[in-house]
């Protein structure tokens, strides 16, 4: 088959209306990666109780979907989905509404930038992301601490003495961390002298981790309070607060917030795997040339992720004043030194 | 990296994001509300405070010292705003031709900021505006 | 050390003729009745002159035959000697009062507002005779007293009522119908405040924050309610309320021959089902004056301790679930671990939790064939994983962090406040009724009193871990030294015991357990009063909880290990 006789025509298109290829690309980026996050969490869901379950020597979900538990995530959703839908009297109802919709356009706004691996096409690396902005680093970093919006939208609206006190937890929480992983992220883009996410992870010869131990550890730190896991879930510290935000949430809408805070943790994960562990870099693995990368960013991803599950297994949680004064006295301090270190060595040796 | 000043079509994606993410939640909210009962009554809809009746509101005056939080916290994420567009020039030519104590000046500006904003924080922490209330 | 003849003699050499009655019933037990004009000047000079710086409880108890209501205060020292001084005032039935020693024990205000709601006996200079565990409506009905015939009138009236408040919920009242008030069933009673009331009165400005903790709550490990007055996220002061699960056992008992109130006896507390047990078990012995066998006394110790275990194992690992989250691994180890040790309990004993073992003068089964191998080694893996825990604890920061100076009591506010057990050993008051009122075997069994001085919650945890491995040794050493023998003491079919009074303590998981019993020579209890470790910690609760962070609150009530079901027995 002649593929330049469709290429040929498609490209100058393109050329010409430039606009309306980038929505056509929206669009269609935008169905898969909505599907492909969906699924992803739903494994991270599944991957969190099952693991959680290994470590705490019971078996986690074991009936629905074979013994492995598979299709427990299913009969959840037909639960949640069947569940009454009620407001509470009392709440603010446009923001309470709002907050899971907030919730899922800033996970679906992260994933547009972010690339999710890559693919080996006859020696040449194409990145798969929609939207391969220039500053994409910084702009996934802000858009997740969107998230945080959401959470303070949906305490605040409830009208509820726990939810309110987590989002204000919530708030305190991620402002505490936000400079330090700013500057982390910073860091990282001084030494590969760019922000965007597909050329830093094409300037980590040497991963990160490795170059800037001390960035890697507090990038990880504020990763953790973003996305609420243990030992960082002050907002929903259900011993104290019952629910935190999420109290007066019920049936679709909490599940609505509980899935995206598990989207949220794919999204973060994949971050610092880009930012950090040298993205999809590895040996090439003889015979599967072309998803050689893929495997070994699937194989970063769940390491992550596995550990981000098993320490909410084996640590107890902070109070929320030591999170604050742990973000402030300390990580914000040591991610500027981390800053320091990045420049020197960004400036003089790289 | 493009070569133009501002390329449009990257962001224009993100206008379908944001489209796409809308869609789903309303859309689950939509299936239930044809899927599942809904038979409301004043009890089901109370607010839940441990099993009791709640007493007064719960959005109230929260203690001012939080708010210091906020305060500092937009000083130094204007910090970090001003780091970002620093990356991008702190390596190049120009920067180079004028050097302060052997570092460029672009480095040696952003420590004397950065220094700056430190001892700011320090007068924040002793002064204990970063207390948890 | 003083015995129970020496302070009697100097009670009476202090106060010529105030004391009416005396008994003295062992080196460590003091009946006394006294004058009620003299009470507090003699209970102030056992304070300041005799070292009585427990105040231990009081029951009530009404005579109506003879037309009087007694009060007798269980007064008792930490450490300076062993005696326990009970002293009986008397007051007459139409108008009684008595004066209150809240004035020289800071713990005497549960106490007597528990009598006084129950009996109606007035306590003059109490600060706030309110209700504590009784609903609003029972508030004045004075349900203790023998008189009482239930409420309202069984025969004719609607139990609850239903009523829909303007708020949305549901309020379940027990008023009087009409009929019953025309009738005169039921009389129209005198209100009192409520909870609610009491706490609106003290409140400040509406600005201010009030949370509920509880009765529907996580960090609750029964039904009580804990409301927060909070200042951001910092506790200015805390109200307690209790008495949602209130069951009327010590009035059941009543009701029920001596055999049959035993199993109530585990329903106060699951966890510590055979503590309960001995100690009801025990009082009645003292009455019936029988002493058990020694091998059932060593099954008794056996269980027991057996018992601490487990409920030390269960109460950490929830306390642990409090401070993380329910996702937190040690919670899950522990209940296994736990497991191991109520499968030896339920090979003698038939149950895991509600036992309802113990005997008069023995005990219901012998040990089973092999129980000692396999103790032996359950506890070996206990020992092994208790040491490991204590590790982990030990070497986790952030744990350390939560913990370390959260909640401190003092040695001297641990004393004032009344608490018992492991909250007051590890403020280095070495407080431990098997050694201060050795009861069974323990006289002859080796074993330390854990303490620690500096009485925060990492200490009280670290301490329960450590009263384990103290149990797997006392565990042993009683099956190295059981002898053979008889399992229970011969006694007649029907238990009647003489007319009189005992009191008997033993060494909870949670502290001090004491059950004050009243025979009238009957087949039934005529009063059986439970002198609870858990009620001491509730009512030290509130004044611990000020000033700290919401967060905190689960440390602290956490780390008591408390248990409801036993305040509201």
């Amino acid at each position: 088959m002649d593929l330049s006789a469709i290429i040929e025509p498609v490209s100058s298109w393109i050329d010409q209306e430039p606009l309306i290829f980038a929505l056509i690309i929206g669009l269609i980026g935008a169905a898969i990666i909505s599907g492909v996050i969906n699924v992803g969490a739903m494994a991270v869901v599944w991957m969190d109780r099952k693991v959680m379950g290994d470590v705490q020597r019971r078996f986690g979900p074991a009936r629905v979907g074979s013994r492995w538990g598979l299709l427990q995530l299913g009969a959840d959703a037909i639960k949640l989905f069947t569940k009454e839908d009620s407001i509470p009297i009392g709440a603010d109802k446009q923001v309470y509404v709002w907050a899971p919709i907030v919730a899922s356009i800033t996970t679906m706004l992260v994933a547009a930038a972010l690339p999710f691996g890559a693919l080996n096409i006859g020696g040449k690396e194409y990145p798969l992301v929609v939207a391969n902005m220039d500053i994409s680093a910084f702009y996934v970093e802000a858009a997740l601490s969107v998230m945080t919006v959401a959470i303070f939208m949906a305490g605040f609206s409830s009208n509820n003495k726990y939810s309110l006190l987590g989002a204000f937890r919530g708030m305190a929480r991620m402002i505490a961390y936000e400079v330090p992983m700013g500057v982390c992220v910073i860091a990282v883009a001084v030494m590969a002298h760019s922000l965007n996410l597909v050329e830093i992870v094409n300037s980590q010869s040497l991963w990160y981790a490795f170059a800037q131990p001390l960035g890697f550890l507090i990038f990880t730190v504020a990763l953790m309070t973003d996305l609420g896991r243990v030992p960082f879930d002050q907002s929903e510290a259900e011993e104290e607060i019952i629910a935190g935000y999420t109290t007066e949430y019920g049936g679709i809408r909490w599940g609505l917030l509980y899935f995206q805070e598990y989207i949220n943790m794919l999204l973060g994960s994949i971050l610092l795997v880009l930012l950090f562990l040298g993205g999809w870099n590895g040996p090439n693995i003889p015979l599967l040339p072309p998803i050689s990368p893929m495997i070994w960013f699937a194989l970063k991803l769940i390491i992550v992720l596995e550990f981000l599950i098993w320490t909410r297994a084996s640590l107890v949680r902070f109070r929320i004043d030591q999170v604050t004064d742990l973000g402030w006295k300390w990580m914000l301090p040591l991610s500027i030194v981390n800053l320091a270190w990045a420049a020197a060595v960004g400036l003089y040796f790289a | 990296m493009t070569s133009e000043p501002l390329a449009v079509e990257y962001y224009v994606p993100l206008i379908m994001f944001l489209i796409m993410g809308a869609i789903v939640p309303i859309a689950a909210l939509a299936a239930v509300k044809i899927i599942s009962p809904l038979k409301p009554n004043r009890r089901k809809l109370s607010m839940y405070e441990g099993g009791l009746v709640p007493i007064r509101d719960a959005r109230i005056q929260f203690n001012v010292q939080y708010y210091l939080f906020a305060i500092v916290f937009v000083i130094f994420d204007v910090e970090v705003l001003f780091l970002y567009p620093w990356v991008y020039i702190y390596a190049s030519e120009v920067m180079q031709r004028v050097m302060v104590f052997g570092m460029n000046i672009a480095v040696f500006e952003m420590l004397m900021f950065v220094a700056v904003l430190l001892l700011g924080l320090l007068y924040a922490i002793k002064k204990e505006a970063l207390r948890w209330v | 050390m003083p015995n129970a003849s020496d302070i009697l003699s100097a009670i009476q050499s202090a106060f010529p003729g105030a004391v009416t009655e005396s008994r003295v019933e062992s080196d460590r037990r003091l009946w006394l009745t006294v004058d009620a004009k003299k009470l507090v000047d003699i209970t102030k000079f056992l304070r300041d002159k005799h070292g009585f710086d427990h105040y231990s409880g009081a029951a009530g108890v009404d005579r109506i035959n003879d037309n009087l209501f007694e009060v007798t205060e269980i007064l008792t020292s930490h450490g300076a000697h062993q005696v326990v001084v009970l002293m009986k005032v008397k007051t007459p039935r139409d108008n009684p009062s008595v004066p209150s020693l809240n004035g020289l024990y800071w713990n005497a205000n549960w106490y007597e507002r528990e009598a006084w709601e129950m009996f109606g006996i007035n306590f003059e200079g109490h600060p706030g005779l309110y209700s504590l565990l009784l609903p609003d409506e029972l508030v004045g009905a004075w349900p203790w007293r023998k008189d009482w015939k239930g409420y309202p009138d069984t025969t004719t009236g609607k139990r609850a009522v239903e009523k829909l408040a303007t708020s949305g919920h549901t309020e379940y009242r027990f008023e009087p119908t009409i009929e019953e008030l025309k009738a005169g069933t039921v009389h129209q009673r005198q209100k009192f405040p409520t909870f609610r009331e009491r706490e609106e009165m003290e409140l400040g400005s509406d600005a201010e924050m009030i949370m509920h903790m509880g009765p529907q709550h996580a960090v609750v490990p029964g039904p009580f309610l804990l409301d927060l007055l909070l200042d951001g996220e910092r506790v200015k002061k805390a109200f307690l309320d209790v008495g949602y699960i209130h069951k009327g056992i010590e009035k059941i008992m009543e009701n029920r021959t001596y055999p049959q109130g035993l199993v109530y006896t585990d329903r106060m507390c699951y966890m510590a089902s055979i503590s309960n047990n001995e100690a009801y078990c025990g009082a009645v012995e003292k009455l019936l004056g029988v002493t058990p066998p020694e091998r059932a006394q060593y099954i008794r110790v056996i269980l027991a301790e057996l018992s601490r275990i487990q409920s030390h194992l269960l109460g950490t690992g929830e306390f642990l679930t409090l401070l993380g989250s329910a996702t937190y691994s040690p919670f899950m180890y522990m209940i296994i671990d736990r497991e191991d040790v109520v499968s030896l309990m339920e090979a003698v004993t038939g149950a895991r939790i509600t036992h309802s073992f113990v005997r008069f003068g023995g005990v219901r089964n012998d040990l089973p064939d092999g129980f000692a191998d396999q103790t032996r080694k359950v506890l070996k893996m206990v020992r092994e994983k208790t040491t490991e825990y204590i590790d982990l604890l030990a070497s986790d920061p952030i744990y350390q962090q939560r913990m370390e100076g959260v909640g401190v009591l003092t040695p001297g506010d641990a004393r004032r406040l009344g608490v018992s057990g492991p909250p007051l050993r590890e403020s280095d008051t070495p407080y431990d009724m098997r050694r201060e009122d050795p009861i069974l075997v323990y006289p002859d069994l080796d074993f330390n009193v854990i303490t620690r001085t500096k009485g925060d919650s990492l200490a009280r945890v670290e301490a329960r871990m450590e009263e384990i491995l103290e149990s797997c040794h006392i565990v042993e050493q009683c099956l190295d030294q059981i002898p053979e023998g008889p399992i229970q003491e011969k006694l007649p079919k029907k238990v009647k015991p003489e007319p009189g009074e005992a009191y008997y303590r033993v060494e909870d998981p949670r502290g001090e357990m004491g059950f004050f019993v009243v025979s009238d020579g009957s087949d039934k209890p005529y009063r059986v009063k439970v002198r609870g470790p858990v009620y001491a910690y509730f009512q030290a609760l509130p004044p611990l909880l000020e000033g700290v962070y919401v967060a905190d609150v689960v440390a602290i009530a956490g780390s008591m290990d408390s248990c409801t079901s036993e305040v509201d027995r």
